[in-house]
């Protein structure tokens, strides 16, 4: 499966870019970095171009391994399912951090 | 408040009125599209499951049109010839990966007749199923309402209030971006079904719009129909000739032998590939006036290389092999194609292919915990003594879970019920809508007792039927997993697995739901009732 590498990059970073941009986010900020202080301008500034930095490197192995068309619609549909695997792991997280319920 | 600001605001209370009202009403249908729209994309696989007899490996060789499938196209016809009647047409759908047995087509004066053959030229008996390709994608697109396009118009109808509700949900959406990945399903029930409708509406929007647009372009003939009824006076299929460059000419009614029809297809393949690009390969070949002096054949490809469902149609005359028509789009023709492509994803990309049945699962959990959040707002504003509540909550019920079992249930008929029994294809339609009207009235008598759908009651029954297909199959093919791995039968392999998941899911759902209902804590967790539920 000569393809198997791209698409493993293309989702690494699809999810890469999506956990830079949840945490550029306060309320994820507060939950996994620090709950007293929010991230300062400039950590969110480099969060947020990491983000958009990943978010597009994904779109490279998804143009070189399917071309144009298809190529774009796998780095779009990538993105949903990053985005999505974030919220699961954030949603996870809170809860196995949570107190168990009386 | 800026003046901004409150223009903004209003524009939300203005929008969230018709957002509600439209997934009220259309919620549940929409749940059945988008549901039924996702199984569809994995139809082959599934036809494969339900037709134990094309479980068979891809066809490597190239297939002999004169030598395999010409004689059984001759045999096909024979009948009627002898009773007096006239070849009209010959074809045949050629088999593929996915699809690894053709379909043989005759047409004559008598009738029609046709057969389903291996790539060898082996007749199979006919399936005595609808499949996936006959019952659930038909459903997904037309609610099986043919005559007078009543379905599409309803389905396309569903499919502009889909895009409306998109588009108004992300502007009444008050918290988009700082939402954005929120999901918190310990909250309480109306807290996490509105956090997941946020959320999958928001990620999986690029898709959601897209699929229902292009869903909506395919269609558009049908459903804008002026320009057809103003230039070809109504005629749909003088207008579909034109525009996908189709070949039509009567019979001479004199006698001529046709010529061999793999040179032919040779010709063609040569004809695509000019063009640039890989070999593409044939998808259907027809023969019109077989054995007249006005026959023609025509061939059309397949497009697993590309997004476009253009078939680049090639016809060549019958007895001469003179070449008659090359079909290329025109501009508007190439991108209705194109979108239509968009939508079907039947290009070879297992990837996508996934990626296309989950995001369409996820529009079925978007619409149907938006149907759920309604409920629960009203039961907490009004009580739940209204009688509008309950048949909102009973059709809730009846279309999210209550789908998946009709579902199921039609698939397990389709392995209990022998396929030798001549009535079979209809007793599996039969059950499906039986079993369906069954949940409903079951919800709707269970609701007149308890305060709550029985959705407990209805992912067990998801668990079991699920559970049930997967032995069935097991015990009436015998393809366990590990012969059906052992002989490469991916498609059984993979439906087998996605039931085994949908029990997994559903019993862990039925058990929250049960463990909630014996703390009589906060009710439902409808958000993960529903997830698991959709992954049939």
């Amino acid at each position: 499966m000569p393809e198997a590498p791209f698409l493993i990059a293309v989702f690494a970073l699809a999810y890469a870019g999506m956990a830079l941009a949840a945490l550029g986010l306060d309320r994820h900020w507060r939950d996994l970095v620090d709950p007293r202080r929010p991230a300062s301008r400039r950590q969110v500034r480099c969060l947020r171009a990491g983000a958009i930095a990943c978010g597009l490197a994904a779109l490279a192995p998804a143009l070189a391994c399917d071309g144009m068309a298809i190529g774009l619609l796998l780095w779009i549909s990538a993105l949903t399912a990053g985005a999505l695997a974030v919220g699961a792991t954030l949603a996870i997280h809170t809860v196995m951090m949570a107190k168990p319920r009386a | 408040m800026s003046k901004q600001e409150k223009g903004k605001g209003g524009l939300r209370a203005l929008l969230l009125w018709p957002h509600t009202w439209m997934g009220v009403t259309l919620g549940g249908l929409l749940v059945l599209i988008f549901f039924m729209g996702s199984l569809s994309v994995f139809a082959p696989e599934i036809d494969r499951w339900m037709m134990p007899a094309t479980r068979l490996p891809a066809p490597t060789a190239p297939i002999s049109l004169d030598a395999t499938m010409r004689p059984l196209l001759e045999q096909l016809q024979a009948p009627a010839l002898a009773q007096g009647g006239r070849a009209q047409g010959w074809m045949v759908e050629m088999p593929e990966e996915r699809v690894p047995v053709a379909w043989l087509r005759v047409r004559t004066t008598q009738g029609m007749e046709q057969a389903l053959v291996t790539a060898d030229g082996r007749r199979l008996p006919p399936p005595q199923t609808l499949g996936a390709s006959g019952f659930f994608y038909p459903l997904h697109y037309c609610l099986l309402l043919r005559p007078g396009f009543v379905g599409y118009w309803i389905v396309a109808l569903a499919a502009v209030a889909m895009l409306a509700g998109l588009v108004s949900g992300v502007v009444v959406h008050a918290r988009l971006f700082a939402d954005f990945f929120t999901f918190r399903p310990r909250a309480r029930p109306q807290r996490a079904l509105l956090d997941l409708h946020n959320l999958l509406g928001v990620l999986a929007l690029p898709f959601h719009l897209m699929i229902t647009f292009t869903g909506v372009v395919i269609v558009l003939p049908i459903v804008l129909p002026s320009g057809v009824s103003v230039l070809y006076d109504g005629n749909l299929t003088r207008f579909y000739n034109e525009a996908v460059a189709a070949y039509d000419r009567p019979a001479a009614g004199v006698a001529a032998p046709l010529l061999p029809l793999d040179p032919l297809v040779v010709r063609a393949k040569a004809m695509w590939q000019e063009g640039g690009g890989k070999e593409a390969r044939v998808a259907q070949v027809t023969v019109v006036h077989p054995g007249d002096a006005a026959a023609y054949v025509r061939v059309t490809r397949f497009n697993d290389d590309r997004v476009t469902l253009h078939n680049q149609p090639i016809v060549f005359d019958g007895v001469t092999g003179a070449l008659l028509l090359r079909g290329a789009p025109g501009p508007v023709v190439a991108a209705q194609r194109f979108m239509a492509g968009l939508h079907v994803v039947h290009f070879d990309h297992w990837t996508l292919r996934w990626l296309y049945f989950l995001q369409g699962l996820a529009g079925a959990v978007l619409i149907a915990t938006g149907l759920l959040y309604w409920l629960e707002k009203r039961r907490a504003r009004h009580g739940q003594g209204l009688a509008g509540w309950r048949v909102v909550a009973a059709t809730t019920c009846a279309t999210t879970t209550g789908l998946v079992i009709a579902t199921l249930a039609m698939m397990a008929a389709n392995r209990l019920i022998p396929a030798t029994l001549a009535g079979r294809m209809g007793e599996e339609v039969g059950v499906f809508f039986l079993v369906w009207v069954g949940t409903a009235v079951h919800a709707a008598v269970h609701l007149r007792r308890h305060p709550q759908p029985p959705w407990a009651g209805h992912a067990w029954a998801i668990a079991g039927l699920a559970a049930l297909c997967v032995v069935a199959n097991w015990v009436t093919t015998g393809d366990t997993p590990w012969r059906a791995w052992a002989l490469d039968r991916h498609a059984v392999l993979g439906v087998d697995a996605g039931l085994a998941v949908t029990v997994l899911l559903a019993v862990a759902a039925a058990r929250r739901l049960g463990a909630a209902r014996r703390r009589q804590a906060a009710p439902v967790t409808g958000g993960q009732l529903l997830k698991g539920a959709n992954n049939a």
